[in-house]
């Protein structure tokens, strides 16, 4: 099977909600991750499922197979979050009464995937959607403040160069963007990410900079200049460069769980 | 203790699962209307009872493991959870004992909580 698996789910399908959380359970059976590792990533895709269902108009699951763990990234086009930290007390609810029906709507779904995660993070923007990235440690099956993938951790990964010596590449990555048009980048691409381009021009870092992003790989093979060099040093911005191509460079982010914003 | 000896404790009706109640071995159970403590609280292998009928009930199931479902105070499980139940292989039971009432009589044959307190 492949290291990563989409899945599209349809809101206000009452029917088949929970459909795509038994598909993932055969599948983690098939991989023959520990059962309790089953169990836990198997609620927390139902009770995201059922919110996508419950609230959204559509969204998708991403699964990652990762080397320590099992990642799940929902994302929903629905009505977002208003208050994060209220929607995660046990018992805050906005459910209608169609969903509370249903069984549901008791306000345990947040606190519930949180309960079964390693880790989980949340963004969410009230009238466009909610994005939850959600780790599930498969080597033990205790918690732990696991962190998110780093760019050291994608340079060792894909052997790319480090032409910043020095800088910091131990953050961790809230997703990327991949763009060869700096106001498109400006425009859609958020704090902490890694930017993938083909460009050297150095009013990459600049924009880098400005939008205070992780880092930036050069894609493609072609190598910046000193100018370019210098300026993300006053930048502050990690610069890794590689021959691979620019579509390769996103396909190899994916397989460590790194993720687009959109 | 084996499902077809708790059909006949509740005087059940079998809805699904002829095959099937010689075979489940129930141990433990969990009593709940709302799907969400279910997924929350219970552990695998427990005998659900609940009054919801809607087939969320048997993808719950399926999620946790739970080795079947005792519809209690008499409800008719809507037909789409009878199909899915049949597909996954889920043995159904209906009571007209209540809640509380089920319970009892199971716990008071030797059943246990699926979990004993929460945290």
């Amino acid at each position: 099977m492949r290291p990563i698996q989409f899945y599209y789910i349809k809101g206000r399908d009452f029917f088949n909600a929970g459909r795509t959380s038994t598909t993932i359970k055969r599948h983690l059976r098939e991989k023959e991750y520990p059962p309790g590792v089953i169990q836990r990533v198997a609620i927390i895709a139902y009770e995201a499922e059922i919110n996508i269902v419950c609230y959204t108009d559509h969204g998708y699951f991403f699964l990652y197979f990762l080397d320590d763990r099992v990642r799940i990234i929902v994302k929903d086009r629905g009505q977002g979050i208003e208050d994060i930290d209220l929607a995660m007390q046990e018992g805050f609810s906005t459910a209608s009464d169609e969903i509370r029906k249903l069984g549901f709507g008791a306000g345990m779904g947040l606190a519930n995937i949180k309960k079964n995660a390693d880790r989980l993070a949340i963004r969410s923007v009230p009238g466009v959607g909610t994005v939850l990235e959600i780790d599930v440690l498969t080597n033990s099956e205790g918690r732990s403040d696991s962190m998110g993938t780093t760019l050291r951790e994608v340079m060792d990964r894909a052997n790319l160069e480090f032409l910043t010596d020095g800088l910091d590449i131990d953050r961790e990555l809230t997703g990327g963007y991949a763009g060869d048009l700096l106001s498109d980048v400006n425009a859609n691409s958020s704090a902490g990410n890694v930017w993938v381009t083909v460009l050297t021009h150095p009013n990459v870092t600049a924009v880098a900079g400005l939008k205070e992003l992780a880092g930036v790989i050069i894609a493609g093979g072609i190598r910046p200049g000193a100018d370019f060099i210098e300026k993300a040093y006053s930048e502050k911005i990690p610069i890794l460069f590689t021959e691979m191509n620019a579509f390769d460079v996103v396909a190899m982010l994916a397989s460590l769980g790194v993720t687009g914003n959109s | 203790m084996k499902l077809s000896e708790i059909k006949k404790m509740l005087n059940a009706d079998l809805i699904f699962g002829e095959e099937l109640i010689d075979q489940v071995e129930v141990e433990t159970a969990f009593a709940s209307d709302l799907l969400s403590d279910v997924l929350a609280y219970s552990k695998e292998n427990a005998l659900f009872l609940t009054g919801l009928t809607n087939p969320q009930v048997i993808r719950t199931v399926e999620v946790l493991d739970l080795v079947g479902v005792v519809f209690v105070r008499g409800k008719v499980p809507q037909m789409e959870t009878v199909e899915l139940a049949k597909r996954k292989g889920i043995p159904l039971l209906r009571t007209k004992c209540i809640m509380f009432e089920t319970c009892g009589r199971l716990y008071g044959a030797g059943i246990k909580a699926s979990r004993i307190m929460v945290d």
